[in-house]
């Protein structure tokens, strides 16, 4: 068992893996994709729904344009990513509205924000353009995932604190006074630079 | 022009036109099955609006015929038109709001607004689609929002205000989404502007 | 015709209680990285504003055009394109033209494309129905107020670099956002005072 773990550390997709979720965690250590998420990680099941959105999207899209990565003029790398993600989320949701419209009415606040988060487009440019089709999946779904997890850790905090509930289910009991502040602007700022600060202690990445 | 500019407009050309092929492509894959969807989730949501239980309703489109009357008003409004419906037995009116009557913060508000036959007090507001912040605008959808409309009523105009509400008790007055002002802002000048647009179409009826 | 004063309204309530970074939570990542400096914060305030403003009073008549024939579901991608288009054609002619002014804030414009509040912007003005003026005056209100942000938080920054004492873990980005937190804060007291979609 012990001869496998060893022999992971030298593979890399593993690598790859391991570094999209903690050394090069989009939003504690390069900060990215926060735009859209502050205002949508005030729940729990938004923060799930936000963050698998981002997942699958950045996998497809990084893909698929590492597949394309040999025939794009670097001169309109920018505007190629744009339009593969925005067509991708577009007709993806235009046959959820089709085939399950409920499911696409919840949704649609989201598809928006998932095509403007900087996650998508950073991935891309960082990664994708430059790696082989495998590679890019991994580190697609590990930025995705490194990305839930800050979003799902946020997200518990506002929604005890502003609701009493975690997924709707009300813990805290009757008598607790919402701290709305949590819910709306400001309190998302200071939830998530409270993380940044912790999670940076933990792996050790300061910024001078 | 040299080959890499030539290129460059060749790959730009090519993607522009697949992006919008494909886009154009799904649009009429989907739409007939999308108008279908949208207008049975009309008719069940004005129906339910009136309170008819649709548990054993088998063919929704002649229930929807027998029970609720459609008038289509003569005017018009930024190029649609303007549609009444009324229960045949109550006399209670349902009047639709959308993107033309004003908007959400984020994207269009899109329901019925139900009201009694004495075409003032709300029996119930539906939302079909909206577009807010998901967990703090979004819960205008919440039935403990909506249901905290009916009863009230549209005259002199209908106020979503939380410090306000609080302190008056006039029927007109409701409590607004806390963490979520403009939402709450937005949503009551949309169903003062559909009102106020419809009320002399109803006065008529 | 739009009166003077819903002109002048929208351009106040998208400046302040609207603030298009503060209240809107938009445009967060050029917001934080380039805070470090006030001099950075400002050309790239400038390079926003004019941006915005003239993306915004293109992409008007082209919605106008999208809406007549019919195709609105492309608007997304339209708007997208047209934005691309307008930076890099605005970097090259700067680079021709005004090299003063480009070797003053031109570095800034790539980065412009993925500035979440121009595309914001595009979409704002289809969700309020607005005319071309009224568009403008948004633009140009959304990206003064979007300047603003940063031209703040980057003063605070740079002074709070040198004299005050933070824990290594919350220099940098961290401490920025407690800082918008607290400006986030100050501009909910600009509620009420003005409203983005007047009643005309």
């Amino acid at each position: 068992m012990k001869k496998f773990l060893i022999r992971l550390n030298y593979k890399k997709w593993f690598n790859v893996l391991r570094d999209g979720i903690a050394r090069n965690n989009p939003i504690v250590v390069t900060v990215l994709g926060i735009c859209s998420s502050l205002a949508v990680a005030n729940m729990v099941e938004n923060a799930i729904a936000m963050g698998i959105g981002v997942t699958l999207v950045t996998m497809l899209s990084s893909a698929f344009i590492a597949l394309i990565r040999n025939l794009i003029p670097s001169q309109v790398r920018m505007v190629t990513y744009m339009v593969v993600i925005s067509t991708f989320t577009i007709v993806f949701e235009m046959f959820l509205k089709a085939l399950a419209p409920e499911v696409a009415e919840r949704l649609g606040a989201y598809v928006g924000l998932i095509i403007t988060n900087c996650i998508v487009m950073g991935r891309a440019e960082a990664f994708a353009v430059k790696n082989p089709v495998r590679y890019s999946t991994i580190d697609a779904f590990a930025s995705g995932m490194g990305y839930t997890f800050v979003l799902i850790m946020m997200s518990l905090i506002r929604e005890l604190l502003s609701n009493g509930s975690i997924l709707n289910i009300s813990l805290l009991g009757a008598d607790w006074i919402n701290w709305t502040i949590f819910a709306i602007a400001p309190g998302g700022f200071f939830v998530i630079s409270l993380f940044i600060w912790g999670l940076r202690v933990w792996l050790k990445y300061y910024e001078e | 022009m040299n080959k890499a500019y030539q290129k460059m407009l060749v790959f730009v050309l090519i993607m522009g036109t697949t992006a919008g092929g494909l886009l154009v492509g799904a649009d009429l894959l989907t739409r007939s099955q999308i108008e279908q969807n949208q207008i049975n989730l009309k008719q069940r949501t004005i129906l339910q609006s009136h309170d008819y239980d649709l548990s054993t309703v088998t063919d929704l489109a002649t229930y929807y015929e027998d029970k609720i009357e459609v008038i289509q008003s003569l005017a018009e409004y930024k190029d649609q038109a303007i549609f009444i419906y009324r229960d045949r037995e109550s006399e209670d009116v349902t009047i639709a709001f959308d993107k033309r009557f004003g908007a959400g913060v984020w994207g269009p508000i899109v329901g019925y607004l139900t009201l009694e036959s004495d075409l003032v007090t709300i029996k119930s507001v539906a939302i079909i689609s909206q577009k807010e912040t998901p967990g703090l605008g979004a819960k205008v959808t919440t039935a403990v929002f909506l249901n905290s409309l009916v009863g009230k009523l549209m005259e002199p105009r209908l106020v979503i205000d939380k410090v306000q509400a609080d302190n008056i008790d006039d029927l007109n007055y409701v409590t607004s989404i806390v963490g979520a002002t403009r939402t709450s802002v937005a949503f009551q000048n949309l169903l003062n502007s559909t009102y106020a647009f419809h009320q002399p179409l109803l006065e008529v009826l | 015709m739009v009166s003077i004063s819903v002109l002048i309204e929208i351009f106040i309530a998208s400046l302040l209680p609207f603030n298009i970074a503060l209240a809107s939570i938009l445009g967060m990542c050029p917001l934080i990285a380039i805070s470090t400096n006030v001099t950075n914060a400002k050309g790239m305030g400038l390079a926003v504003v004019l941006v915005t403003t003239l993306t915004a009073a293109i992409n008007w008549p082209i919605y106008e055009f999208l809406k007549w024939s019919g195709t609105d579901t492309l608007d997304l991608l339209v708007f997208m394109i047209t934005i691309a288009a307008s930076v890099q054609f605005l970097e090259l002619a700067m680079q021709k033209f005004l090299p003063a002014l480009y070797n003053a804030f031109g570095i800034y414009l790539p980065l412009i494309t993925v500035n979440c509040i121009v595309l914001a912007v595009s979409l704002f003005f289809v969700n309020y129905d607005y005319g071309f003026l009224e568009t403008v005056v948004f633009a140009l209100g959304s990206s003064l107020g979007w300047a603003f942000a940063i031209v703040l938080l980057s003063g605070i920054r740079e002074k709070l670099s040198v004299i005050a004492d933070l824990p290594r873990g919350l220099k940098g980005k961290a401490i920025a956002f407690v800082l918008l937190g607290i400006l986030a804060l100050a501009f909910i007291g600009f509620a009420g005072i003005a409203r983005v979609d007047p009643i005309q």
